[in-house]
Formats: structure tokens, C-alpha cells, sequence
């Protein structure tokens, strides 16, 4: 099952190869992962998506929680968070099919960002599955490229990181 | 003051007498300092830099401290990496630092440079990467407490050779707030050596979902409650409950066990709930031989007691043991049926392989002695034996009796050697390994008294590990008997560090047990490649007495237990090393 985990960790250089490093050698599988500064400037946040059972779960939060860079550890559960991927795609789009395209991306509330005579790029922000529709719709135009920022999330609520009983260094 | 001085003072402030390693283009300035301070700190130049990081690993545990490893960047980091990765996989307290090119060269593929950070992410508990005085600081300020805090083990602090060099004003602040660290005996898995994560559970971790149940934390400095001993907020309870429970519990003690010092507790344990004792590779010494309790070592060399009585218990109580695939038959345990106490100070291992019923993550002496403080209700109970006779004869190897020793001439059996060594030695020694059948032999017959100390290299399993060690244990306790049992394969890998041995005048007792071959991957030739030894033959043609002569040492060839025993003899009473050639078969593992 996809588990998002949120890793309050030091803001520092080489804590994001720790963390890396760690989730690769012990074999789990990262599905996504985005990593950013919080509010308070020492701190970065990483979320990850992790496709695991609840041993494996069990074991990344405490492996996770003896490293020195990491604070604390919260699994977010699927119904009590937000969570948003942000999604640049650009696609083959001449005069022909440009409004055809331009329509696709309203549907799907997404906003054109960029256009030249041959090409659009197009900015969807969404949990996922919408991002996966969207490009489903627009292969047939030609996908150049794509980027992805990875899942990042939060708890509903007044809830945080901070009531996780995951508290570490 | 600058980096290189700051760095020696820190380590003579926090009370560290003595350092490994081996000098180099980057750390001339640290060599510098050491020269100045020679007074107060020892080091020890080894002949290899891999030596040195053993030596350190071999001098934290025969201390029970610290170990603190030297070496420049390039080469002299990349020589460390074996020995970094054997202390972290047997959780040993060792600071390594590496010096590394200037600040403004790294990145560069200058001379001598590598990633040493990076190469050993895998295998510190924690590094740093010190390209400013202040990050050296932070760094030699918390470098011991992450070492002994909870789990032990190994960090690394690499230093840009020009932070070194320069100069600063922030060392002597640095200086004033580093005090000797106090490891917490109650702190579970915590860099600062805090228990400061809820990990009270009752085997419902299965539920994350709802989130493991969350119980009234233990931190660092807490008042010891007497009636818990030191373990409130654990499922102390929970564990009795079990106890009371159990007919028939099985205590494995690993080397967690041993780092925490808690023989007394499991011994006593034992005697209450009539509990035999199986070991780890790592828990070996623990618990005296001669115990009736003591039923001996687990995995591929364990005994028909052993098997015997892993099969029959209905309560396996681990202690500081990872349950690694060593120990694979008792990983099965978590189909049958039969329930599980964990204890361990790090709270990762717990459930990692078999699902605990109760676990108490915290330091093994502080959960044991919660545990006996609360089992008043359970009365004094009969050893259950797994229908197998509890040995009455300390030391007596069940499997090699006298019928069966070797008799081939100018051989000596296994089993004879380890009693003629121990008949010699002494009790209250230090007893070594490297590592292959010789290590598992020694784990298996020498006849451990309460006193003695084991080293071995058990979860990275470092042939070469032995000479090293050796030495950083005989300079830890000097006045230990220390011997080594290697195989003449583990010798020849690192036995540049006899001039160590030589250099620094040490009384070590190496025991060389040769029988010509790379025993144990022969062994595996035999069973799994169709008796195909392919490269496992290493013939006798090394002549050891010789080669210790170039040495300066003494070498001697015995040809029976008799002779041995008075080699052995002679080197404790003059106290002077001596390396013993002695041929045997070593079969069966």
C-alpha cells in the first residue's frame, strides 16, 4: 500500500544523501519524494511515498529516526491529508490542435504557462491520479517532456508533524 | 589555536589516552599536535591504517570506551572503510578522523581526495564533513555522545586540511563546553544518548495504522524509579506477564547483551524462571562457560542441546541479538505459535524480522533489572531441559570427546588446544578471533570463565580482523593475558601488524590454528561445489617462525598440547608475545 511519510530533518548540506542513502540500501521502494525548507529556517521537510507493508513501515520510521539529521517522523494517513504534485508538461501543439489542447487543460483545471508556435507547456497541480489523466489525454499530441515535483502533504486540521509520536534527536 | 589542536585537546579533555592510526600528507598538523601533547595522549602508528581502525575497534571494547582512529585522506580513508563498516555492524564506539584535502580543492579529483563521507554513509551511525571551524566544533562536541549514545557505533569526522591548519577563536569556546561524556544507562536508540521517543508497545505495532501506542516517555537524566528499574514507560509488565506465562523460556543473549554488561542479570534471570541460555557469535563470554545454564552458541555449530531446546521453548526472551540470517532457524519463529520478548536498545530492531509479543527498547541491564524488580510472583522454577542432560563438567565439548580427537602425529585437536591454552593463560583474559572455522571453533569449545572478555569481528566477518584487534585490546588492558586464535588464512591477510606488535614492546599471545586451507569456504566446497576446491588450499609451506624472526618476535611450532601449553606458559610468565604454529583439523562447521 502507498504510505506518505513526512521526515522533519536539519537543513543542512548531505541530509537529503542520508536519508537517500538509507532508503536505498535498506531496499525500499520510493514512489515519490520532494524535499523543501519548512518554516523555520533549520529545518526541511521531506515527504516520501513509499509503496510498503506495515513491517516495512515499522522499520522506516525507525531506521529513519536514527539518523542524526532526522527530528521526527509522521505517517499521514489517507483520508486525514492534503496532499498536491506539481506537474509541468510540455507538448507538440501547432495552430491545428492548439485549442483542442487548450480545452483538455481547462478540464482538468490546469494553466498554459508557456506557448510558441510548435509547443505548449501546461502546469496541472493535483494528488496524482489527476496528473496520470491529464497525460493519458495529451500523448496522442506528442509529450516532449515532463517534470515532476514529487507528493508533498499535510495533515487536515490543526494537526501536525509535531503530535507525532515519532519524536527522535 | 587550530583545527589539529583543538582536535587533540578536545579528545585529552573527554579523558582519551590513546589513539590509532598512521600519518599522512593531509593531517600533518594533527601528527604536529600529538607530537606536542605526546605527554598526555598515546598514539599508536600501526603498518596499515586498516590495523589501525581494528586496533581502535579491538581497544573500545576490551574498555568499554572509546576507540579514536587517525588516518590522512585518500588512501588512508579508503584503508579505514573495512574497519568502519566491521565496528558499525557490531555496534562499537569508534571517532575516525580523516584529514582531507583544502576546502577549495575538494570536488576538484585533486591528489588524495576521495568522498569519504559519502563512501561510509552506509556504515557510520553519524559524519561530518568539516570544511569550517566551526562545523570541526559542532562536530568534536558531539562526536563521543552519538558514538555511546543507545546503539553504539562508529562516526566519522573528515577535516579539510586547511581547517586544520587555521586558526581560530572558535576552539577555545568549543573547548570549555566539552566535558568527559556520561553514557546514559537507561537511553535507548538516541543520538544524545535520550530516550526520548514513546516505545512502550505490546506487539501492536502491526496496527500503524492507529499508530503504535504511544506510553509516557523516558528521558536522559530522569530519577532511576526504583520499583521499574529505570524502564518506566516500558512494557516491564508486560514482559513478567509473559514470564509467568512461559513453561518453557529460552534467553538469547547477544552482543548487545555484552555491551551493556548485563551477565549478571541474565544469569540471574535465568536461575529464576530454570531459562538455558543460548548465545550469538557476539554474546559468546557472557555467560561462564562452565554455567549448566550456559547451553552455548546458536546457528550452523550449535549443539543438539541448543537445536534441541529452540525447538521445545515456548518463550524465546532476546536480548541485544539481531537475529540475523545466522540465526535463520529461529527467524521461522514467528509461525509457530510460540511468543517473543525482545530487548534492545535500538528500537529498529525491534519486529524487524520476527514480530515481537513485547519488546522493551532500552539498555539490556537497565530492562532485565525492571524486569526482576517486578517478577517477585514468579517462584523459583526447576531448569527445563529439553529432555537433554544438563552437562555437569564445565568445559566438557559434548561433540569432540576424547574418542574422536585427532590423533594424526604432530597435529593437535581443537578441542585440546583451547584447554591447554586455557590450563596456561590463566582465567580473566582476553580472548580474540579472526574469522572463519578457528573463530566459530573458539565460540564454541573455549571454556569461558567469568572474568574472560571475547572479541571477535561477527557481523561483518573481517578475516584479517584478529591482529589489530589484538593489539587495540592488549593496549586497552595491559595487564590482561590477551590471546589471539586466528586461521592461517585470517593471519596472512594482516599480519604486517606483528611490527606493530614488536614496535610497541605488547605481550600478545597468537595462536595460529593451521590446517592449510581457507576452512570454512572449503567446508562449503565440500557440501555445495562438489568437493571443486577451487583456490581454498594453502598448503603448509609458510614457515612462521621465520617470518616472526624478521619481525624481532619469537615464532614457535608445537607439536602437541603439551608443547603448546608450555609455550603459552612461558610467554605469560615473561610476559612476551610469541606466535604458535600449531597444526589441526578443523571440521564440521
Amino acid at each position: 500500500m502507498l504510505k506518505t511519510i513526512s521526515i522533519l530533518v536539519d537543513n543542512e548540506a548531505g541530509v537529503l544523501a542520508r536519508v537517500t542513502n538509507l532508503f536505498s540500501r535498506r531496499g525500499y521502494n520510493i514512489d515519490s519524494l520532494a524535499v523543501g525548507t519548512t518554516d523555520v529556517p533549520s529545518q526541511s521537510r521531506i515527504t516520501v511515498r513509499v509503496d510498503c507493508d506495515a513491517r516495512v513501515l515499522e522499520q522506516i520510521i525507525f531506521q529513519v529516526g536514527k539518523l542524526v539529521c532526522v527530528h521526527k517522523v509522521k505517517v499521514l494517513e489517507s483520508d486525514s491529508q492534503v496532499s498536491r504534485e506539481l506537474t509541468l508538461i510540455k507538448v507538440r501543439a501547432n495552430a491545428a490542435v492548439r485549442g483542442e489542447i487548450i480545452q483538455i487543460a481547462e478540464v482538468f483545471r490546469a494553466r498554459i504557462i508557456d506557448l510558441t508556435p510548435e509547443a505548449m507547456t501546461i502546469e496541472l497541480t493535483g494528488d496524482g491520479g489527476k496528473t496520470d489523466a491529464l497525460l493519458d489525454m495529451l500523448r496522442p499530441y506528442g509529450v516532449v517532456e515532463m517534470a515532476r515535483t514529487g507528493i508533498v502533504a499535510l495533515d487536515r486540521g490543526l494537526a501536525s508533524i509535531s503530535d507525532s509520536p515519532y519524536i527522535f534527536n | 589555536m587550530n583545527g589539529a589542536e583543538f582536535i587533540v585537546r578536545a579528545l585529552i579533555r573527554q579523558g582519551q589516552k590513546t589513539v590509532f592510526g598512521y600519518p599522512g600528507g593531509t593531517v600533518l598538523s594533527l601528527y604536529d599536535s600529538l607530537y606536542r601533547h605526546r605527554k598526555e595522549i598515546r598514539h599508536v602508528r600501526t603498518a596499515h591504517e586498516q590495523g589501525a581502525a581494528h586496533a581502535a575497534d579491538g581497544f573500545a571494547r576490551a574498555s568499554a570506551g572509546i576507540g579514536v582512529c587517525f588516518a590522512t585522506s585518500g588512501p588512508g580513508a579508503t584503508n579505514l572503510v573495512t574497519g568502519i563498516a566491521n565496528a558499525f555492524m557490531d555496534s562499537v564506539p569508534v571517532v575516525f578522523i580523516t584529514g582531507n584535502v583544502e576546502h577549495a580543492l575538494i570536488g576538484t579529483d585533486s591528489f588524495q581526495e576521495v568522498d569519504i563521507v559519502g563512501m561510509t554513509l552506509g556504515v557510520t551511525k553519524h559524519s561530518w564533513a568539516a570544511r569550517s571551524a566551526a562545523m570541526l566544533a559542532d562536530a568534536m562536541s558531539r562526536a563521543f555522545g552519538i558514538a555511546l549514545g543507545g546503539r553504539k557505533g562508529p562516526v566519522l569526522i573528515d577535516v579539510a586540511k586547511d581547517v586544520l591548519e587555521g586558526d581560530d577563536p572558535v576552539y577555545g569556546e568549543a573547548l570549555e563546553r566539552i566535558v568527559p561524556y556520561v553514557p546514559d544507562v537507561i537511553g535507548a536508540q538516541g543520538a544524545r544518548g535520550a530516550l526520548d521517543t514513546p516505545l512502550g508497545g505490546r506487539g501492536e505495532c502491526g496496527g500503524l495504522d492507529t499508530g503504535v501506542e504511544a506510553e509516557a516517555c523516558v528521558t536522559a537524566g530522569q530519577d532511576v524509579d526504583a520499583g521499574s528499574g529505570g524502564m518506566a514507560g516500558q512494557d516491564v509488565d508486560g514482559a513478567v506477564r509473559l514470564l509467568e506465562e512461559a513453561k518453557r523460556p529460552l534467553i538469547i543473549a547477544g552482543g548487545g547483551a555484552v555491551a551493556s554488561g548485563a551477565g549478571g542479570e541474565i544469569t540471574k534471570l535465568a536461575r529464576k524462571l530454570g531459562a538455558p541460555v543460548c548465545h550469538t557469535l557476539m554474546g559468546t563470554g557472557l555467560m561462564p562457560s562452565g554455567d549448566p545454564l550456559n547451553f552455548g552458541l546458536l546457528g550452523q555449530m550449535a549443539s543438539a542441546r541448543v537445536r534441541a531446546a529452540s525447538d521445545e521453548c515456548d518463550l524465546l526472551i532476546v536480548v541485544g541479538a539481531r537475529l540475523s540470517n545466522k540465526v535463520a532457524d529461529l527467524r521461522e519463529f514467528g509461525a509457530s505459535g510460540r511468543k517473543l520478548l525482545q530487548i534492545d536498545s535500538d528500537r529498529a530492531e525491534i519486529n524487524k524480522v520476527v514480530r515481537a509479543d513485547v519488546y522493551i527498547a532500552g539498555d539490556a541491564k537497565a530492562a532485565l533489572r525492571g524486569i526482576l524488580a517486578r517478577s517477585g510472583g514468579i517462584g523459583e522454577r526447576k531448569p527445563w531441559c529439553c529432555g537433554v542432560d544438563v552437562r555437569e563438567t564445565p568445559g566438557e565439548n559434548d561433540e569432540i570427546d576424547a574418542a574422536t580427537r585427532t590423533v594424526k602425529k604432530g597435529y593437535v585437536d581443537p578441542a585440546d588446544i583451547f584447554d591447554a591454552v586455557r590450563r596456561a593463560a590463566g582465567e580473566g583474559i582476553t580472548v580474540a578471533t579472526d574469522v572463519g572455522c578457528h573463530q566459530l571453533y573458539t565460540a564454541r569449545y573455549f571454556r569461558f570463565e567469568p572474568e574472560d572478555r571475547f572479541i571477535t569481528s561477527g557481523g561483518l566477518g573481517t578475516m584479517g580482523f584478529g591482529l589489530g584487534a589484538a593489539v587495540g585490546a592488549q593496549i586497552a588492558a595491559p595487564d590482561r593475558v590477551t590471546v589471539l586464535f586466528t586461521g592461517d588464512g585470517s593471519f596472512l591477510m594482516n599480519l604486517n601488524e606483528l611490527s606493530t606488535v614488536r614496535n610497541e614492546g605488547l605481550p600478545l599471545i597468537v595462536v595460529v590454528l593451521r590446517n592449510g586451507q581457507l576452512g570454512m569456504v572449503h567446508e562449503m566446497q565440500r557440501k555445495l561445489c562438489g568437493r571443486r576446491y577451487s583456490q581454498t588450499s594453502l598448503g603448509m609451506k609458510l614457515n612462521i617462525s621465520a617470518l616472526c624472526r624478521a619481525f624481532g618476535l619469537r615464532g614457535a611450532r608445537v607439536r602437541s598440547a603439551a608443547e603448546l601449553e608450555a609455550e603459552v606458559r612461558k610467554a605469560v610468565a615473561a610476559r612476551e608475545p610469541v606466535v604458535i604454529d600449531v597444526r589441526t583439523i578443523l571440521r564440521g562447521v
